[in-house]
């Protein structure tokens, strides 16, 4: 019954959203998996909306020639004149735009779709046609991406008025209130007429600046809100209620995905920070053994050492995408990575001659261009009907594709209290060079932080690698080593940036003494039988992956958790140049 | 097609405003990055340019915008001379525009219909003598953009395909914009804008109440706007005719060469494109000013645009160039 009783808020909130909808046109972004709620709420606008309004699905996979137009083939075909196809956008003038899935919309495609918002217009110059059709509409982004996933891109959920989170399950009572249609009509026909003062204005600003949003949008947007809530109150001016709703709904869900994140969330954990000793009470089961056996020294102060000191083979993450590529070709049909299918898929990086039943893609335009300047020349042999275009085969181009060829490089690293006897300092001296590696291969980077009971995602993938340092350098550190639950955690993350399209590579940074299970509880056994189950599950998966062991005197085993993942294991002895310099270019040949 | 939000009523955003008036009065200097935050007007105000700017020559149909003093002659409309006057053309490169528009292609109209081989300028070709603006910089195609640096920097296009071999001026100012946290520009790419200018969203009430004022008087009366903004518009218009009338006068002295050098190599900037930038920019605004020559002041406060991109990055080290800029400013300008 809590549910419904928490659900019941949302639901004056989704039922006012598709009344505003239909008074003025606004972007909305609906957060939610296919379900009655948001149905409901897509079927209960389009009655709502004047009858013949354009409604236009697109799915997300559409590419930058469906939304802008191009050159119509069949049309130029049979006329034997270039003839111009309306896209996607232009079609939806005045209309609406429902993005399916915009999640998994390309970067290109949100971007185009941003501008034509913002100039209501598009324009093509595309295939030889150059043209500028209005396009005003309004977008409503159907996002359905899960919680640990990139949702909608920022740019387009910057220019959408409404963030609405839609519950799973039932719907409510719908019909016990139903929405007045005539009142939405005449809220539409006044909304031109609806005053607002500057007070107004400057409650949605103050507010706005406490929320510290950095976007103007989002306060013009809720001025908007604010307005036609105004006009299906009746009344003439913005007041209060109207106000306090526009803020409910347009500012308040942007706190949540706010871009201006970058000065991080506050920590939960910088209170206790690196200084802990390994004897910390939170684990005790877990590091009493090694504490006894080893004399455990004054964990070091975690001061990131100078990255130099941490010797690694320059191109690490170049070996682990090359062993990873080798893993993926021996790797059982069906599950081919995104990098065997460079015919179809990918960016487009023009085109060359070829033959295109070998599974290319004909480039028609490039085609059409190359048999055009012969056209004369053939013509004049007497067999070709006027408007029409003789193409042979020397003529056909088929598109060249370049595979998509992001990385997300993941940072497991181990901050338990062994780790952190062992030298944490100089593993994240070792991340730091790795990702100065990233910066110049433009990869992603997420981090990944293991200790104690459990695994944590301590940076979701971003591209932001100062964010990645910093975090890097106040990462807490102290109890158990949970190997088994930081490789979980680390499958997990590396299935979710596969689904993002990007291809992931895994980096461990431990001392392979796991000493917590699977299950929390302390045990060095239970817990490398789990590791090394955890390892093989990451082999089945195909990531590619390295082990880099911070332990002075490295242990065996975590030289087998690397082979069970197939991983490439690396061990930084302890201040031996020389002999890491060996090792790595051991490693190398 | 829609009405342009003038340029006057833009709130705030100085150092945007200044970067890009600069390149209108000096296309020299180069182009014009402005990177920043999302919403703050960037986009509104490139393409507020168009109105702002004082209209010019040009041959009458001449696909290349030829000035009627100096025709390519290529097009065959030089020959009728007739004279026009058109306003700078501000082009957009939309996103999802393919190559053979930019750079110009086979017109497939004629190919097709009347068998002819003949080009068909392009964007390149559009923007001569005017200003080339792309949005999301950062999201077009890296060929591209390559491509366009490079017209930008030799002022002239040359094409080389479909059997054409047509080459044609494209002089114009490359203005990009683009969010820093879509993915950031390589290097090479940054240096090879002349001026980069940051903006960043408003942080003070009224300043906010008056962009968010002003913006929704435009959208909802967008002619009576512009109207009201007409006599701030032509002030700011003749400011930068006057500019460029008095560009060729504004001195530039020993001493002041000295500062911009010094300033450069406290900075540790690659070659000499930041002292070139830094000096040209300072004219520039020395000529806006009314003044006779270029003073530490103008250097002053042109050096973060010019040459906060230049700055040798750790990508990893967070304190940003405009501080380091500023902190050798006051090293060199103070002492």
């Amino acid at each position: 019954m809590s549910a419904a009783g928490a659900s019941s808020t949302a639901w004056e909130d989704v039922r006012a959203a598709a009344q505003l909808f239909a008074v003025t046109p606004l972007g909305v972004s609906i957060h939610a998996r296919p379900g009655p709620w948001r149905d409901w709420w897509l079927a209960r606008v389009q009655e709502l909306l004047p009858s013949g309004t354009v409604w236009r699905r697109v799915p997300a996979q559409v590419d930058a020639g469906r939304l802008l137009g191009g050159l119509d083939l069949a049309a130029t075909l049979s006329s034997g004149r270039p003839i111009t196809e309306i896209g996607v956008l232009a079609a939806a003038h005045r209309g609406v735009l429902v993005l399916s899935m915009a999640e998994r919309l390309a970067t290109l495609a949100a971007g185009i779709i941003a501008n034509a918002l913002d100039t209501g217009a598009v324009r093509l110059e595309r295939d030889g046609i150059t043209a500028l059709d209005p396009a005003a509409f309004a977008v409503i982004a159907l996002d359905e991406s899960l919680d640990d996933e990139d949702g909608l891109a920022a740019g387009l959920a910057d220019r959408m008025a409404l963030h609405l989170e839609l519950p799973a399950g039932r719907l409510p009572d719908v019909d016990a209130d139903p929405i007045d249609r005539a009142a939405v009509e005449s809220a539409r026909a006044r909304l031109d007429d609806i005053v607002v003062d500057d007070t107004a204005r400057s409650v949605l600003s103050d507010v706005a600046c406490k929320l510290g949003l950095a976007s103007s949008r989002p306060e013009l947007a809720a001025l908007q809100v604010a307005r036609a809530a105004a006009a299906l109150d009746g009344a003439t001016h913005v007041g209060d209620d109207h106000l306090a709703l526009a803020i409910r709904l347009v500012l308040l869900p942007r706190v949540a995905f706010a871009p201006g994140a970058d000065t991080g969330p506050p920590e939960p954990e910088t209170d206790e920070q690196q200084d802990h000793p390994p004897s910390e009470s939170e684990a005790p089961t877990a590091d009493a053994p090694e504490a006894s056996t080893q004399s455990v020294p004054e964990p070091e102060q975690d001061a990131v050492i100078d990255p130099s000191a941490a010797r690694l083979p320059p191109d690490l993450l170049a070996q682990i995408a090359a062993a990873a590529a080798r893993a993926k070709s021996v790797a059982p049909a069906g599950r081919s990575g995104p990098s065997g299918q460079s015919r179809r898929r990918g960016r487009p990086i023009g085109s060359t001659s070829g033959d295109p039943r070998q599974g290319a893609r004909l480039d028609v335009i490039a085609t059409l261009r190359a048999a055009a300047p012969w056209q004369r020349l053939r013509g004049t042999q007497g067999k070709l009907a006027a408007g029409r275009i003789e193409v042979r085969r020397s003529d056909f181009r088929v598109k060249r594709y370049k595979q998509h060829q992001e990385t997300t490089t993941v940072f497991v690293v181990d901050a338990s209290g062994s780790a952190a006897a062992n030298r944490l300092g100089e593993a994240k001296g070792a991340v730091e060079l790795l990702l100065a590696d990233c910066y110049v291969r433009r990869d992603r980077v997420a981090l990944i932080v293991f200790r104690g009971a459990a695994a944590s995602v301590l940076l979701e993938p971003t591209r932001s690698l100062v964010r990645a340092k910093r975090l890097l350098a106040r990462m807490p550190a102290g109890g158990g080593t949970p190997l088994a639950a930081g490789i979980d955690a680390a499958v997990a993350l590396a299935a979710s940036v596969t689904r993002s399209g990007s291809t992931p590579q895994l980096v461990f940074l431990t001392d392979g003494r796991a000493n917590v299970g699977r299950d929390g509880l302390g045990g060095s056994e239970a817990a490398m039988r789990d590791a090394l189950d955890a390892a093989t599950r990451l082999r089945s998966a195909g990531y590619g992956s390295a082990v880099i062991d911070v332990s002075p005197r490295p242990r065996p085993f975590a030289a087998d958790c690397a082979a069970n993942m197939a991983a490439r294991y690396l061990a930084l002895p302890h201040a031996d140049a020389g002999a890491i310099a060996a090792a790595a270019r051991a490693v190398a040949a | 097609m829609s009405k342009l939000f003038p340029f006057s009523a833009i709130v705030g955003q100085d150092e945007m405003k200044l970067g890009l008036v600069i390149a209108a009065v000096d296309a020299s200097v180069g182009g014009v990055l402005v990177f920043g935050d999302r919403g703050t007007g960037k986009s509104t105000a490139v393409r507020a340019l168009a109105g702002l700017l004082p209209r010019m020559q040009v041959v009458e149909n001449c696909p290349y915008n030829c000035a009627p003093e100096r025709p390519f002659g290529q097009c065959g409309s030089c020959s009728a001379a007739r004279v026009k006057s058109v306003p700078v053309p501000v082009v957009d490169l939309p996103l999802g525009a393919t190559e053979d528009r930019v750079v110009g292609a086979l017109d497939l109209e004629r190919a097709l219909v009347h068998g002819e081989k003949a080009f068909e300028p392009g964007l390149l070709a559009r923007a001569n003598r005017g200003f080339l603006y792309i949005d999301e910089v950062n999201l077009l195609e890296d060929h591209l953009v390559d491509l366009l640096l490079d017209v930008a920097a030799s002022g002239e296009n040359v094409v080389e395909r479909e059997g054409l071999s047509v080459r044609h001026p494209a002089r114009f100012v490359l203005i990009g914009s683009g969010n820093p946290e879509e993915g950031e520009l390589r290097p090479q790419l940054l240096d090879r804008y002349g001026l980069a200018v940051e903006v960043s969203a408003p942080r003070d009430l009224p300043t906010r109440v008056e962009v968010i004022r002003r913006r929704d008087e435009f959208d909802r009366d967008p002619a009576a706007f512009v109207a009201r903004w007409q006599r701030k518009e032509s002030e700011q218009r003749r400011r930068i005719v006057r500019a460029r009338e008095r560009l060729a006068e504004v001195t530039v002295s020993d001493a002041t060469l000295e500062q911009a050098a010094g300033l450069c190599i406290a900075l540790g900037t690659d070659g000499l494109r930041g002292e070139l930038t830094l000096i040209r920019a300072g004219r520039a605004l020395a000529a806006l000013d009314g003044d006779a020559a270029v003073g530490a002041t103008h250097l002053a406060r042109v050096a973060p645009m010019a040459l906060r991109h230049r700055l040798r990055r750790n990508p990893l080290d967070d304190a940003g160039s405009t501080t380091r800029v500023e902190r050798a400013i006051a090293q060199c300008f103070d002492a």
